[in-house]
């Protein structure tokens, strides 16, 4: 009973903490992961509009801006919502939150105009949930880490 | 209890933002347009196929006409983004169609030719294993996007 109630003060010592510090800490973990997340969602949805117009004739593959230029908050479109007046009107915002460019080694294009190589595409799209399993398992890790300061830890 | 009940608030707080994945909807929606497009490819290659001997019975008269699919990628305003959509079926007027000689045929012409649809079984079937591949590619997208999504929710377990 008494060892409960010192590992749960402990806990809270230790929570005061992290909330003290948490200017730091969570710019440095949470904000990362988080756009870290956001960006592979985009990328993905970039992958996922290659392959759907894998056979669009004169379409050219695209490939989404890098982490690198999101994380620095340039290659993020502008969140720009659209007025709506009234109920009829479209109030949907930028769709996506990454920056699509044509890619410049998408390699020859099919006598249709088309270059998008499913290959590579597939390629990419492993490597990305990969990255997402990743950044799933540190957000998961920096969670039990408040799960520690809380005295749960497991 | 309350700790938890703070474990829980902080949990929302710090990864909430996570789980909006609103990228990863657009991959599926776009994942699942091209789906539907080939979809409709399939289908006019299975109309093709199935009308490969569908003659005209008045004479002289013109048998069925391959049809082609086109695709093009489409604004689509209720989602605010571009989407793959199979944008018109079209018949191919440029292959010839085939005459057989068949006197005895109600379609016959006054030489005694029937002309028989210009579908070849072989482009058919390129196009169809086509179709296949770009289909299932869709499909592993889509799974891809899931799986991704259903990490995300993980987190909050």
């Amino acid at each position: 009973m008494r060892n409960g109630v010192k590992k749960r003060a402990v806990g809270m010592a230790l929570w005061c903490f992290a909330i003290g510090a948490s200017p730091a800490f969570s710019a440095t973990i949470e904000e990362t992961l988080r756009q870290k997340m956001r960006h592979l969602a985009g990328t993905q949805s970039v992958i996922a509009r290659n392959i759907a117009n894998a056979d669009v004739p004169g379409y050219k593959a695209m490939k989404a801006a890098p982490f690198a230029e999101a994380a620095q908050g340039r290659g993020r479109l502008a969140p720009v919502a659209l007025a709506a007046t009234s109920p009829l009107h479209i109030t949907r915002g930028a769709a996506s939150s990454v920056r699509a460019e044509p890619d410049p080694d998408a390699g020859p294009a099919k006598p249709n105009g088309n270059n998008v190589s499913l290959e590579r595409q597939s390629l990419e799209m492993n490597r990305l949930a990969l990255q997402h399993q990743e950044a799933t398992g540190l957000s998961r890790k920096v969670a039990d880490l408040y799960r520690a300061a809380l005295g749960e830890a497991r | 209890m309350t700790a938890r009940l703070l474990y829980v608030l902080a949990l929302c707080f710090f990864f909430a933002p996570c789980a909006e994945a609103g990228g990863l909807n657009a991959a599926m929606r776009q994942s699942a347009a091209g789906l539907k497009a080939q979809s409709a490819r399939m289908e006019v290659v299975a109309q093709n196929i199935a009308n490969v001997e569908s003659v005209s019975l008045v004479p002289g008269g013109e048998p069925y006409r391959r049809k082609t699919v086109y695709f093009s990628e489409r604004y689509n305003p209720s989602v605010d983004a571009p989407e793959t959509v199979a944008s018109k079926i079209s018949r191919d007027f440029r292959r010839p169609f085939k005459a057989r000689y068949d006197p005895g045929h109600p379609g016959a012409d006054a030489d005694g030719y029937v002309l028989y649809p210009n579908v070849d079984s072989a482009v058919e079937n390129a196009d169809m294993r086509e179709a296949e591949r770009s289909f299932e590619a869709n499909l592993s997208a889509l799974q891809t996007a899931r799986t991704m999504y259903g990490r995300t929710l993980d987190l909050l377990r």
